[in-house]
């Protein structure tokens, strides 16, 4: 049978070596802070696909006196054939005892198991010369291993370090715990592969599984969003109008109407986030207020629009587009006789539209509208509504937050403590960056949704699904 | 692991989303019992079981379950009751109304013979219509998700959710002005985002009562007529202007009518005699054929009572039948893979897929330093320059720097002085252990240990400090002066470092111990 895949996660007290840990597992849960001695005991990750487990990660404390222990094991290994039994007595004689109690922790895995190493180090401090007893402490043991040097901060010292680790271990990463993305996190796990060629079907066999499930997470992330969007759009509120209140006298109705109607929509942007931050593992995240929060106030504002490359200009390309849709219609509908200045005067109507209208999502209508007491026959009695959203432009909007903040979760990593940011902060939005086709194939579907607002079936929302799915992709 | 029905019904449905948005608001109820499903079926599961529509209902049926022993709320059986008293609603007044419409249609007074184009008009002509409507409906995309099928969706919604549909399931607001449903869906706004999920369920739904109702109303009327055949005696007789419709016309329609019923053999269709015989004269009070119409008159029956039943009722029936058939089915393909569900999926069926498990973090963590209480408050003061003229300088860690630079650094932070600068805690632990023995030698007024501030501090050093303070006199004083050597550069020590070796360098209790910052 063959060996568990199993790398025991090494190196000094509080160089991030819980952080890589928790971004490779893509666990938030693991404890990871800033001061030293966190991990006090080891951690046993396991990677299973049901019952079995296919690969195993140790999470340890970190070498504290690393000189002391060396000096030690040499006192107890004449030569280089004693030198792993002198390890194994180490961890037998101190294994009781306080003292070295983070190195027999650490050393313990590695004596009893088959384990591989993943060594990690600081890599925005230079190399010294006190952390060769910790290599040297790890060749002692005879075990294959891995060395990730740990982009903490900004400084990089990979060349410092590069030469020296190649001379202990059998491979050399760099990796950055608190920003590496989904695929360089599968490449650190692909590199595993590299320390032992018998656990490279393993290795590689989980890597695809792992892949694989995020395909599923993203599908489901986008169908969540493509919910949410639909329900944004459609969302109607009501209100009833009591005895004595009439909205023509008193516009802090229509304004309380309006907010409730905001707050709805904001109530429903908040909920996709949760759970798209769920899928991926991201519970209770602190979303940065300037880039999220304040937005939020500013969803209605035509700032917001434009903070996602939707100016007005491109609103009134938008509204045009839409206008010669609909006056084309019309042209059509006389045999093509009016030589198109249905289609032409439909674009100058929606430009007109959009260009002054910009501001205007939807509009007030109350129980005197006849149109609408055909759609609530129910209803006797007086009410005044807004919505749904008639903006098409609008759409892009919410689309556009909705992926700047999917971006963001995405490819957070699961040991950043730091407020959740979007990739590009708050000059542009995601939907600015898409090529041609996709703004084209993203347009008709959000078109598709505004105009069959009352009836968004689950065919037109698995299709906006479909094409969130490429985009990500 | 079997599911209690092989696919979900609409309550379960119903439940389901009901729990799950329960479940994304953190519901420790829901996510243990969730886990419990998760725990059982790994034992059953094989690694390699799918996630598959039929797996991922197994395991919410099982949930579903859990919950309902536990005593969770089910909103949708509540609802689903509510559907059927609706329909059985739809099904008595379509019967009433079909009855009684049958019985205008037929109503005869002995005078004049009843008008065959009033009962043909509203029981055949007229369904024939709207039937033909409802396969063009069916046929085209109309029925997915245009205009006129949405707005009776939006009415009836509207409907069920009106105070009489309330009051009549007793979901009315109680005295204390609670309402039961509002207390259910108090995540409603949550709700509406999963309504695009069973859209397509809820026009079959729709169209479901509809033809309940047109079933009822052709079953009222078709009693009705039955009733007055046998119990009243009925004489039927047609009208035309002159130039309007002939007899040769009616005769034709009436065999088209008869078709589906022609191979039957039996002589129920009209011939063009009985048509000719039957034709009335309002003007002259009397049949075309006063001798034969009478009798033929009565005749009319056996071709009436045929036309309602084929061209009424059997079409509603069917389209009953297939609107059952595909509202079931749309419940029972319910996908269950949306975002919402996903989370279910996780924390149920953990034995389906490939997941991380690991301690809990209180099982590896040890105490966190604490955020309070850094070091003791230092008596050092003054004392610190003024004993520090011939100081004793150790450099730990290994950290490259001459020793003319140390000591250029400590005076220009303070009055420190110091002859020569000794190493320890580098990669040779004899040279850390000879540095503690001159120092236990020596004796010096004050002692200053230069570190790496963004270095973190460790046990050995810990343990430095206190072989070292065993070897001095308890008020000699030490500084620990963090700096920030990098690429030999000096660069502004960090606040939160000098926190971090405050906070860590408490564990010594040490009045004479004092971290401070040498900036370059």
């Amino acid at each position: 049978m063959m060996e568990l895949p199993t790398f025991v996660v090494v190196g000094h007290v509080n160089k991030g070596k819980s952080s890589v840990v928790a971004t490779l597992i893509e666990d938030p849960s693991v404890p990871v802070d800033w001061t030293p001695g966190t991990t006090r005991h080891t951690g046993e990750y396991l990677l299973r696909h049901g019952e079995q487990t296919v690969l195993r990660i140790l999470d340890t404390p970190g070498f504290q006196e690393a000189p002391a222990v060396l000096e030690w094991l040499r006192h107890h290994a004449a030569n280089a054939g004693e030198r792993q039994a002198a390890v194994a007595r180490f961890v037998r004689e101190f294994g009781d005892s306080d003292r070295f109690q983070d190195e027999v922790e650490l050393l313990r895995p590695l004596v009893e198991g088959g384990a591989g190493i993943l060594y990690v180090v600081d890599g925005s401090r230079p190399y010294r010369p006190v952390h060769e007893a910790e290599m040297e402490i790890l060749r002692w043991t005879g075990r294959p291993g891995m060395a990730l040097v740990n982009r903490i901060g900004d400084a990089l010292h990979l060349q410092d370090w590069q030469p020296v680790l190649l001379q202990f271990f059998n491979a050399v990463r760099s990796f950055d715990a608190h920003q590496a993305s989904f695929a360089e996190r599968m490449e650190v796990l692909r590199g595993f592969a590299a320390v032992r060629d018998e656990w490279r079907p393993a290795i590689e066999a989980a890597v695809a599984s792992l892949s694989d499930a995020r395909a599923h997470t993203d599908r489901a992330a986008a169908a969540r969003i493509a919910e949410q969007i639909g329900a944004m759009l459609a969302h109607v509120e009501r209100r009833r109008l009591h005895a004595g209140e009439d909205p023509a006298r008193d516009p802090s109705f229509d304004e309380a109407l309006r907010d409730g109607y905001r707050q709805c929509l904001r109530d429903l942007e908040a909920e996709a986030r949760g759970a798209v931050e769920a899928l991926y593992g991201h519970s209770k995240l602190e979303r940065n207020s300037a880039a999220f929060e304040l937005l939020d106030q500013d969803l209605f504002s035509e700032t917001s629009w434009k903070l996602f490359g939707l100016a007005r200009r491109q609103l009134l390309v938008h509204g045009a587009g839409w206008g010669a849709a609909l006056g084309g219609g019309l042209d059509l509908m006389v045999g093509g006789l009016s030589f198109g200045t249905g289609a032409l005067l439909g674009a100058l109507g929606g430009a007109a539209g959009a260009w002054w209208g910009s501001d205007r999502l939807g509009r007030v209508w109350d129980h005197s509208n006849r149109a609408f007491r055909a759609l609530f026959p129910g209803e006797t009695g007086r009410f005044r509504c807004f919505g749904p959203v008639t903006q098409p432009a609008f759409a892009w909007i919410l689309l556009d937050r909705a992926l700047s903040h999917w971006h963001a979760v995405r490819d957070r990593a699961h040991a950043s403590k730091a407020v959740l940011q979007t990739e590009s902060g708050i000059k542009a939005g995601v939907v600015s960056h898409l090529g041609p086709n996709q703004r084209r194939e993203l347009e008709r579907r959000l078109k598709e949704l505004v105009q069959n607002h009352m009836a968004a079936g689950r065919n037109k929302i698995d299709a906006l699904t479909a094409v969130l799915i490429q985009t990500i992709g | 692991m079997v599911a209690s029905n092989p696919s979900p019904g609409l309550a379960d449905l119903m439940d389901l989303e009901f729990h799950l948005l329960r479940l994304e608001d953190g519901n420790e109820g829901a996510a243990a019992a969730a886990r419990t499903v998760g725990e059982s079926a790994g034992r059953d599961a094989s690694p390699t079981e799918g996630n598959t529509p039929t797996a991922r209902w197994a395991i919410a049926s099982q949930w579903l379950q859990k919950l309902r022993r536990s005593g969770a709320p089910m909103p949708g059986a509540r609802v689903e009751m509510g559907l059927r008293l609706a329909g059985l609603l739809l099904s008595l007044l379509g019967a009433f109304l079909g009855a009684a419409a049958c019985a205008g249609a037929l109503a005869y007074d002995g005078q004049e013979p009843i008008n065959l184009w009033k009962f043909l008009g509203v029981f055949v002509l007229l369904q024939v219509l709207l039937l033909v409507l409802l396969l063009v409906a069916l046929t085209t995309a109309t029925l997915r998700g245009s205009a006129w099928l949405s707005l009776v969706q939006r009415g009836l919604r509207a409907f069920a959710r009106s105070r009489l549909v309330d009051r009549l399931l007793g979901l009315a607001p109680n005295h204390e002005g609670r309402n039961p449903v509002q207390e259910w869906t108090a995540d409603s706004q949550r709700l509406r985002a999963r309504h695009a999920l069973y859209h397509d369920a809820e026009r079959w739904l729709l169209l479901r009562l509809a033809q309940r109702f047109g079933v009822y109303f052709n079953l009222g009327a078709l009693l009705m007529f039955a009733g007055l055949v046998v119990f009243t005696d009925l004489a039927f007789g047609w009208s035309t202007t002159p130039a309007g419709l002939e007899g040769d016309h009616l005769a034709a329609i009436c065999r088209g009518l008869g078709v589906p019923w022609e191979w039957s053999g039996l002589d129920l269709v009209p011939a063009l005699e009985q048509v000719e015989a039957t034709r009335w004269s309002r003007l002259e009070g009397a049949f075309a054929d006063p001798e034969t119409g009478p009798a033929a008159a009565a005749g009319w029956w056996p071709f009436l009572l045929m036309a309602l039943l084929v061209w009424g009722l059997l079409p509603r029936l069917l389209a009953w039948i297939y609107a059952r058939r595909r509202y079931r089915a749309c419940l029972a393909q319910a996908r269950l893979d949306h975002a919402g569900f996903a989370r279910l999926w996780q924390l149920a069926a953990p034995q389906a897929g490939l997941q991380w498990a690991g301690p809990a973090p209180d099982e590896v963590a040890g105490p966190r330093l604490a955020k309070q209480g850094a070091l003791p408050a230092s008596v050092l003061g003054d004392a610190v320059d003024v004993a520090a003229a011939n100081a004793c300088v150790i450099v730990w860690g290994g950290w490259p720097v001459d020793d003319s630079e140390v000591l250029a650094l400590l005076q220009r932070n303070g009055s420190w002085s110091a002859p020569s600068c000794t190493r320890a805690g580098g990669a040779d632990e004899n040279a850390t252990r000879t540095a503690l023995e001159t120092l236990a030698a020596q004796t010096p007024p004050a002692v200053a240990l230069l570190v790496e501030a963004a270095e973190s501090p460790d046990k050995r050093l810990l343990r430095f400090l206190r072989e070292m303070r065993a070897a001095l006199r308890t008020e000699t004083p030490i500084l620990i002066a963090l700096v920030e050597p990098v690429a030999g550069q000096r660069e502004a020590v960090l606040p939160r470092h000098v926190e971090l070796w405050q906070r860590y360098l408490a564990a010594l209790n040490d009045p004479y111990l004092l971290v401070e910052a040498l900036q370059g």
